[in-house]
């Protein structure tokens, strides 16, 4: 159950990434890039869970998923405080 | 006269606001492309542009190919460029074009509006479909 | 190390959907208000979930409130392909 849920969440942020680096590709605008990047970061950590979960019981990707999820933030951030043109 | 919070006119259509916030960089770019409007088919040398915008060569030029990358004008030869949008963005460019003659100010604080034009390319990219 | 990581991802999770909930303001476009929540949602949830149940990320609660979070996130790209162009 847990496994579906953040697989299902995987696959949200995937669907933003990619609309967001398609409309980066079509338009050029900065903030889909950093955005888009951001979502794709964020897929990665929520398929880490699931890995997490299934496939690596004995070890923990705690960090490894919160450090992803920090710079998917941290990207998103810079691209909406630098990005306004 | 209107205190509206969103223009000193008449309010601006949907479509216009959207095309603002997409396609118009900055005010002296919707300065240029007026320049060139008003000589359809003429050819208008960087110079004149520069002149009348009362800015330098290389501004003029790097707003020329602005205007040039966004297919509003096309190369003349000899350093001139002419208006020539297609039929579609030059319907466009009319109704901007009088959206900025009745709503001077709201076309303008629309140009310089960072936050909704950030808004608007982020909510923009999540349609699924390009004419939506 | 992680309480770290947990803290400035809220934190980043509360400042991001600031910036969502000030394109609402402006646009009014409900669009940016459900981003806003899930940011918001997202944020908060790891702060209190961390003290009740640690990083242990099969508790129920857990997942089901980033379900809600990211629910919003669809329900807003479903809304904004769904009907004509609705400015409330």
């Amino acid at each position: 159950m847990a496994a579906l849920i953040y697989t299902l969440c995987a696959l949200t942020c995937a669907t933003c990434a990619w609309l967001l680096l398609r409309g980066h590709r079509r338009t050029r605008f900065r903030l889909l890039f950093w955005a888009g990047l951001c979502f794709a970061m964020l897929t990665v950590s929520n398929a880490l869970v699931v890995a997490d979960r299934i496939f690596l019981p004995d070890v923990s990707l705690a960090t490894w998923r919160l450090a992803t999820t920090l710079m998917a933030l941290g990207l998103l951030l810079y691209g909406l405080i630098w990005e306004g043109e | 006269m209107s205190q509206a919070e969103d223009s000193g006119g008449e309010a601006i259509a949907d479509d216009v606001r959207r095309f603002i916030l997409t396609s118009i960089p900055s005010v002296p770019f919707m300065e240029a492309m007026l320049i060139f409007k008003a000589l359809p088919g003429q050819p208008v040398p960087t110079r004149s542009v520069a002149e009348r915008l009362y800015v330098g060569e290389r501004q003029a030029a790097a707003l020329v190919e602005q205007l040039r990358q966004a297919r509003i004008v096309e190369a003349a030869g000899g350093g001139a460029h002419r208006y020539a949008p297609d039929a579609a963005l030059a319907a466009m460019l009319d109704r901007l074009a009088l959206a900025y003659v009745h709503n001077l100010i709201g076309v303008t604080r629309l140009i310089h509006s960072r936050t909704e034009r950030m808004a608007q390319q982020f909510a923009d990219a999540f349609k699924f479909r390009k004419d939506r | 190390m992680n309480e770290m990581l947990i803290g400035a991802i809220a934190a980043a999770s509360i400042a991001a959907g600031l910036f969502f909930f000030r394109f609402w303001r402006t646009t009014r476009d409900r669009f940016f208000l459900l981003f806003a929540l899930s940011f918001w949602i997202e944020g908060v949830n790891r702060v209190v979930l961390y003290e009740l149940a640690g990083l242990d990320d099969d508790a129920p609660v857990y997942f089901l409130i980033r379900l809600l979070a990211y629910g919003l996130i669809l329900v807003a790209v479903i809304d904004k392909n769904r009907g004509p162009r609705r400015r409330e």
